[in-house]
């Protein structure tokens, strides 16, 4: 990874959450992939504005592995640390 | 939830046959408190299965594979009370036909359901971290040691299942099941690593040791075909086994859902700072 592929501290914050349950490896990979999918950019772009979206996009994925009362907690978490 | 006393307490539960066959000297006591003790793992093997399956909502991918898993436990465990209570395995045809059945819906439940957490990752939209072609090797590996070990049972039953006898129908559907479920075993613990660091590494882990539990269960009963051993010795391996395999699954179970319920484990997270 070079340094501009570096992902912004809104992507860590996000995958070091997703971390908790996932993993860091798989969170990472989780922010990676759907912020291409949601946003068409990399995590090395990833700003407060795109957030809303990326958790819509994080969210049957978290479902899926945690459940649906988790996944709100966490998103919500998620949230209320990125202060929005 | 103390999730590394949760992956413990299954290798006490199977010490438990060690102890039955080992302690007990009388055979008809001994024969009776295995049962018991067989019985009582396949109900917390279904237990565990339906509490992990009530973690996630009606629909959802991994609550239909878990109960599918559950169902094998379950099916099982309808044959074992019809045919402990009910009927007698030598009282005519439709008897036996009905075990098959009842053997071959549990096995599909028990493939279908590891097939489909094995695919979990992929259904959530996240790759496995490895590239296609070490998946592909490491999936062939899993299908060669399924075939290695419940394959030999499949080529001694299938002469008598051609000739219609149904105990070896029942044993070349079992057998398949293993084959295939076994084989599944790669991608489930697949998955566990790529989980590696979470908590939910520890459901999956435990689904994973469940697995190799069935795994070493199957692989008792071919050592049998090729190897002398004591009846006594091999029944008391397969059942410690089949023991860790079902208890197993109970704690993948409650690790399931321990991760899944709300505030559980998330509450004792601390907030991460804001970032700058």
């Amino acid at each position: 990874m070079t340094v501009r592929d570096q992902p912004t501290q809104v992507a860590e914050t996000i995958a070091a959450r997703m971390a908790v349950y996932l993993g860091p490896h798989t969170a990472r990979i989780a922010v990676k992939t759907f912020s291409q999918r949601a946003l068409g950019r990399g995590p090395d772009s990833l700003e407060l504005p795109d957030v809303p979206e990326l958790l819509a996009a994080l969210r049957p994925m978290l479902r899926t592995l945690v459940g649906h009362s988790q996944c709100e907690i966490v998103l919500q978490r998620i949230e209320r640390e990125l202060g929005l | 939830m103390n999730f590394k006393r949760l992956a413990v307490l299954p290798l006490l539960a199977g010490l438990v046959p060690a102890l039955i066959m080992l302690g007990i000297e009388v055979a008809r006591t001994r024969q009776i408190a295995l049962r018991v003790e067989i019985e009582t793992v396949k109900l917390l093997g279904l237990t565990g299965s339906i509490i992990a399956a009530r973690s996630f909502d009606r629909g959802q991918h991994l609550r239909r594979a878990w109960l599918l898993n559950g169902s094998c436990y379950g099916f099982l465990l309808l044959r074992d009370l019809l045919y402990g209570v009910w009927i007698a395995r030598d009282s005519g045809e439709p008897s036996q036909y009905l075990e098959t059945v009842i053997v071959l819906i549990a096995n599909a439940g028990a493939v279908t359901g590891v097939w489909m957490l094995s695919r979990t990752l992929k259904v959530a939209g996240i790759d496995l971290p490895w590239s296609p072609l070490r998946r592909e090797i490491v999936r062939w590996l899993g299908i060669v040691v399924g075939l290695a070990i419940a394959g030999p049972s499949l080529v001694f039953s299938i002469d008598g299942a051609m000739k219609g006898e149904v105990r070896a129908i029942v044993y070349v559907v079992s057998s398949a099941g293993d084959i295939v479920t076994l084989a599944l075993i790669v991608p489930v613990l697949l998955t566990t690593l790529a989980l590696r660091g979470g908590l939910l590494s520890w459901p999956w882990g435990l689904m994973t040791a469940s697995q190799f539990g069935w795994l070493l269960y199957d692989a008792t009963g071919t050592i049998r075909l090729f190897m002398h051993m004591e009846p006594g010795t091999a029944t008391m391996w397969s059942e410690i086994f089949r023991a860790l395999a079902c208890t197993y699954c109970f704690a993948a179970g409650l690790a399931q859902r321990a991760v899944s319920a709300p505030d559980t484990g998330a509450a004792s997270i601390p907030v991460l700072p804001k970032p700058a």
